[in-house]
């Protein structure tokens, strides 16, 4: 086969704009692998498609990144979930030689830790806000009160020393 | 570069978003095959995005495929430097997913010619560098 005319069939542009069938890719990737020329050929025509979309490029807004970045975190922080082990029983039995209140198997996780979903964070941000306003109103109930202490005070000594007179 | 490329598609620029958000969000489950090939990693992201893309149109129930025109030709000097039939034979292949199959039988034209014409394009593109 004239591997020159395989280039110039352009397969090689059908197969970068994704739209090869997948016996037309097998053979192209087998080619590449064969045909230093093939190989060239095809860097060269994806350079080319690069070139394309970066002259149609939009950035995208910072805020798609945030939402790409939150779903990869995810992926990279979730723990692998710790296995269950069964507790070793000593001798096996047949399970209806067991007691009634034995006929259970005993299952123990090693992890310690609790995973919450994310919404959760806005119940502890409203717990936390809603006690300090209540933190907020006792301090001001308490000043207020000292206050009316204060003047009820001061009226009693008035009212002893008019009824004195 | 995808954003760009996703909104000639869907001619929706939040829908682009959302596409574009879903593909990189899928590139964990393809990590294996991205890395196991020398292909060049935008056409690798071409195709992640192109398979995305007709998976959600099969499951949305039709096409948000546009009709094969370029709709922002003023932007790309090589799109503008082909022939209208350069650039529709083109484009329905790039944004709308077309064959060359399909594509000779649209335009009622041979399979052999639509390649050629496909191979002057990209000539036309290398020209334009």
């Amino acid at each position: 086969m004239n591997i020159q005319n395989y280039i110039d069939s352009g397969i090689l542009e059908i197969y970068v704009l994704g739209s090869a069938s997948e016996a037309e890719t097998q053979e192209l990737l087998d080619y590449k692998e064969k045909f230093p020329e093939v190989k060239q050929a095809l860097f060269e025509l994806e350079t080319d498609m690069e070139r394309i979309a970066q002259q149609m490029a939009i950035k995208p807004p910072p805020t798609t990144w945030l939402k790409i970045q939150e779903n990869l975190n995810e992926l990279i922080e979730m723990p692998e979930p710790e296995p269950l082990r069964l507790k070793q029983l000593g001798e096996p039995q047949e399970p209806y030689q067991k007691k009634r209140d034995q006929q259970f198997i005993e299952v123990e996780s090693e992890s310690s830790q609790m995973r919450l979903h994310k919404s959760w964070r806005w119940v502890f941000a409203a717990v936390f806000v809603l006690s300090k306003i209540f933190l907020g109103c006792t301090i001001y109930f308490y000043l207020e009160n000292r206050q009316i202490n204060r003047e009820l005070q001061e009226l009693r000594t008035e009212v002893k020393q008019l009824q004195s007179k | 570069m995808l954003l760009g490329y996703l909104s000639e598609i869907v001619k929706d620029h939040q829908k682009a978003e959302q596409h574009l958000v879903s593909i990189f969000n899928a590139i964990p489950q393809h990590l294996h095959e991205i890395n196991n090939t020398d292909t060049n990693i935008w056409c690798q992201l071409q195709r992640l995005a192109k398979k995305h893309l007709s998976d959600s149109f099969v499951v949305g129930g039709g096409s948000h495929l546009g009709n094969g025109i370029n709709t922002r030709q003023d932007k790309n000097k090589f799109l503008d430097r082909m022939t209208d039939e350069q650039q529709l034979i083109f484009s329905s292949i790039y944004y709308n997913h077309k064959t060359t199959l399909q594509l000779a039988k649209e335009l009622n034209k041979p399979e052999d010619l639509i390649r050629t014409t496909l191979k002057e394009a990209f000539a036309i593109i290398r020209k334009g560098l």
